[in-house]
């Protein structure tokens, strides 16, 4: 079997064969289009990771070209939420520009078959080509769940296989019968006012032995995890520990960074004569990309545990547990995993409120999404808590980590306090009531880790090659040229032309404790927040007076800045919308450029509300 | 004048111009796409290095970010970005 990507909506041939995978969320889908297809797509354990329609292509044992559509997963035909819509569309042939599929895999989570079976008869009266995949069917078998096949297969008139997706060949069956796909059959018919919970029960009688409905050890753990005192104390543990985790397991990897960081300027130093391009390459780029590559260690820290816990199926059960207090914020559990998304970036986490049916319930989850603590402002806080925040013990506690967990907790409770304001203005008082599943615990697979763990590392170092790399580039032209004048005596950074913007915009941020070079770097920050940190590397490097001072950026601002300033500089980066491209995704998901504008406005004020509040105060107390 | 010398502008110059087309990709991916169109598709006729320059200026297709430009967000380049924008309706 072959696979490959496709890019284009328009780019399948008219004689390949178009086949949708459909199901209840969390069945498996993704990760079986990802066995397909070879792909990566991003799957968890828990309901709502796909919110739009992907597509692969793959070549079957006999040659056969395949575009597979991985659908987002859906309760039934009739939408609640925008991303059941498009399954529905794609489904029923009324998706625009498009038809309708060749054959439709109808992909079942074998130990959950009472609730899958519905859909699936759904799905059967549409009377189009189908096929059932029986998925995690070893998982099934584990239970003592046994499925008689054959006798399946009779009852619905359309062909069963076993998949397994997250094993090598797991797979095998379904391309067998996707290579014979012209014997496939539609559904037996189903009459249009049958019952389909009584259907359900009529097949799971005939051809499934179920020795319980639940399993042994969920319930074990969930009697803990679900309680109402005990697992929010769990939970704050966990995240808890996450954070302490953070600080202390990167730290000998960044070091190691720092070191080679260090021997690059160095050397490059050393090599190149004193001029324009080693200014560029060891005051810019070196100084630079070096400031922001360093907190590589805790991006992915960070993200082995978010992974772990969304592999492991807790992460449904926090939404749980968080309902009553975001219902009390004006929020939803259902908003949870929107909100827990943007702690790696809230551009996804915005696109995953299409799972919420309530519109008012979306508006509110987008407008907060961007106050969770994206792994870009990661670089910022760590630098600024490196540089500020003594490394010692609390008690049994890391204290730089505590700082971190601190701000995390901060843009946590700003969103729930932002939307208890907009649910307070707002005419519909009225409270959805949460209805979640939650599915199994898994043991987290190293695999599913190591390749998210990938992704994150290559989805950064793809920031730091390119927006960032540019940036710094673009940053080192305005802080080099013009050139002072003649009889200048300061740094010639202070003459050029980000000297002079960040002079000008001193005006409005120094009453929250902002130098200049702050300034400078809030510009470029607004492209990718990280960029703050190379801007702040290359603004005082060119600024140094020797080359030891140009090393150490930390060393750098705690000798020139005060803890007031780091303190607003903090809460100035919890709050504000240091990214252009998030704004972009809450226009377009909101179909308003006034929300945009609103959204814009408000996270702007609190920012400097919050900075000049820690600015003062700090000042008071000092 | 030795070649350190003349090489020294001439790759200034290179990193900024390859610097700003990388961020007017980023601020205006399509302004960018219309602009050079006539000069992408005149490469995309010519030799294989022609061809991948002509590809590599093209900019990212959508990733399903929004901003659909440079896949960094995590979203993956494979997805079809169908907008679901939110409506509000007022209760009467």
């Amino acid at each position: 079997m072959s696979a490959a990507i496709e890019v284009p909506v328009a780019a399948a041939t008219t004689d390949s064969l178009r086949v949708a995978l459909v199901g209840n969320p969390n069945c498996g889908k993704t990760a079986l289009f990802n066995l397909l297809t070879g792909s990566r797509q991003k799957v968890a354990n828990y309901a709502g990771v796909t919110v739009e329609r992907k597509q692969g292509r793959l070549t079957t044992p006999q040659g056969r070209e395949v575009l597979i559509l991985d659908l987002p997963g859906a309760y039934s035909l009739t939408p609640a939420s925008p991303d059941e819509a498009i399954t529905r569309d794609v489904c029923l042939g009324t998706a625009a520009g498009e038809s309708a599929p060749d054959l439709i895999v109808c992909v079942l989570d074998a130990t959950n078959l009472r609730l899958h079976l519905r859909f699936a008869l759904e799905v059967a009266r549409l009377g189009r080509p189908m096929l059932v995949a029986l998925n995690m069917s070893d998982a099934a078998a584990r239970r003592g769940i046994v499925i008689d096949k054959a006798k399946l297969e009779a009852a619905l008139g359309v062909p069963v296989v076993d998949t397994i997706a997250v094993r090598r060949g797991g797979a095998d069956a379904l391309l067998k019968l996707l290579d014979a796909h012209g014997r496939t059959q539609p559904a037996l018919p189903i009459a249009p006012d049958a019952d389909l919970h009584a259907e359900v029960n009529r097949l799971l009688n005939a051809a499934v032995t179920m020795p319980r409905r639940t399993d042994a050890r969920d319930d074990l753990i969930d009697r803990w995890v679900l309680h109402p005192v005990a697992g929010l104390a769990i939970l704050a543990v966990v995240l808890f520990l996450i954070f302490q985790a953070v600080f202390a397991w990167a730290a000998p990897f960044q070091d190691g960074i720092d070191a080679g960081v260090a021997f690059l300027a160095q050397h490059l130093g050393a090599i190149l004569p004193d001029g324009l391009l080693k200014s560029l390459l060891v005051d810019g780029i070196v100084a630079g990309l070096g400031g922001v590559i360093v907190f590589l260690p805790q991006i992915l820290f960070l993200f082995l545990f978010i992974l772990a816990l969304e592999e492991s199926g807790y992460l449904p059960r926090a939404a749980f547990l968080l309902d009553r207090l975001m219902v009390g914020a004006g929020l939803t559990g259902r908003s949870f995993i929107p909100l827990l998304s943007s702690f790696a970036c809230a551009i996804p986490g915005i696109m995953a409120t299409r799972s919420i049916q309530d519109p008012r319930d979306r508006l509110t989850t987008i407008m907060v999404a961007p106050l969770m603590t994206c792994s870009a402002r990661l670089p910022v806080y760590a630098l600024l808590i490196s540089a500020f925040v003594p490394q010692r013990d609390v008690w049994l506690f890391n204290l730089q980590g505590l700082v971190l967990f601190a701000l995390y907790i901060a843009g946590i409770v700003g969103a729930l306090l932002v939307s208890w304001v907009m649910k307070r203005f707002s005419r519909d008082k009225a409270e959805q009531s949460l209805l979640l599943e939650l599915p199994s615990y898994r043991m987290p697979r190293v695999r599913d880790l190591a390749i998210g763990l990938w992704e994150r590392a290559t989805i950064f170092l793809r920031r730091v090659g390119g927006i960032i790399l540019a940036l710094t580039v673009l940053l080192w032209f305005l802080s080099t040229f013009p050139a002072p004048p003649d009889g200048a005596t300061g740094p010639a950074i202070d003459y050029s032309f980000a000297g002079r913007i960040g002079q000008a915009m001193e005006v409005v941020f120094a009453p929250i404790g902002f130098n200049w070079q702050i300034c400078i770097a809030l510009i470029p920050g607004l492209a990718a927040r990280e960029v703050a940190v190379s801007a702040l590397a290359t603004v005082y490097a060119l600024s140094a007076t020797s080359e030891a001072a140009a090393d150490q950026l930390g060393g750098l601002i705690a000798q020139q800045w005060s803890l007031a300033t780091a303190l607003s500089l903090l809460a100035w980066y919890v709050f504000a919308p240091q990214c252009i491209a998030t704004l972009a995704v809450i226009r377009r998901e909101t179909n308003s450029v006034r929300t945009m504008v609103i959204a814009t406005t408000y996270l702007f004020a609190l920012a400097y509300l919050a900075a000049f509040a820690a600015y003062r105060i700090t000042l008071a107390l000092s | 004048m030795n070649l350190y010398a003349v090489l020294e502008p001439l790759l200034i110059g290179l990193a900024m111009l390859a610097a700003l087309f990388f961020m007017f990709g980023r601020i205006a991916p399509q302004l960018r796409q219309r602009l050079l169109a006539p000069l992408t598709a005149r490469l995309s006729q010519g030799s294989t290095w022609q061809r991948k320059l002509a590809k590599g200026m093209e900019p990212a297709a959508g990733c399903g970010s929004g901003c659909s430009t440079c896949g960094s967000c995590g979203s993956k380049a494979e997805s079809a970005v169908a907008p679901q924008p939110v409506s509000v309706l007022r209760r009467h």
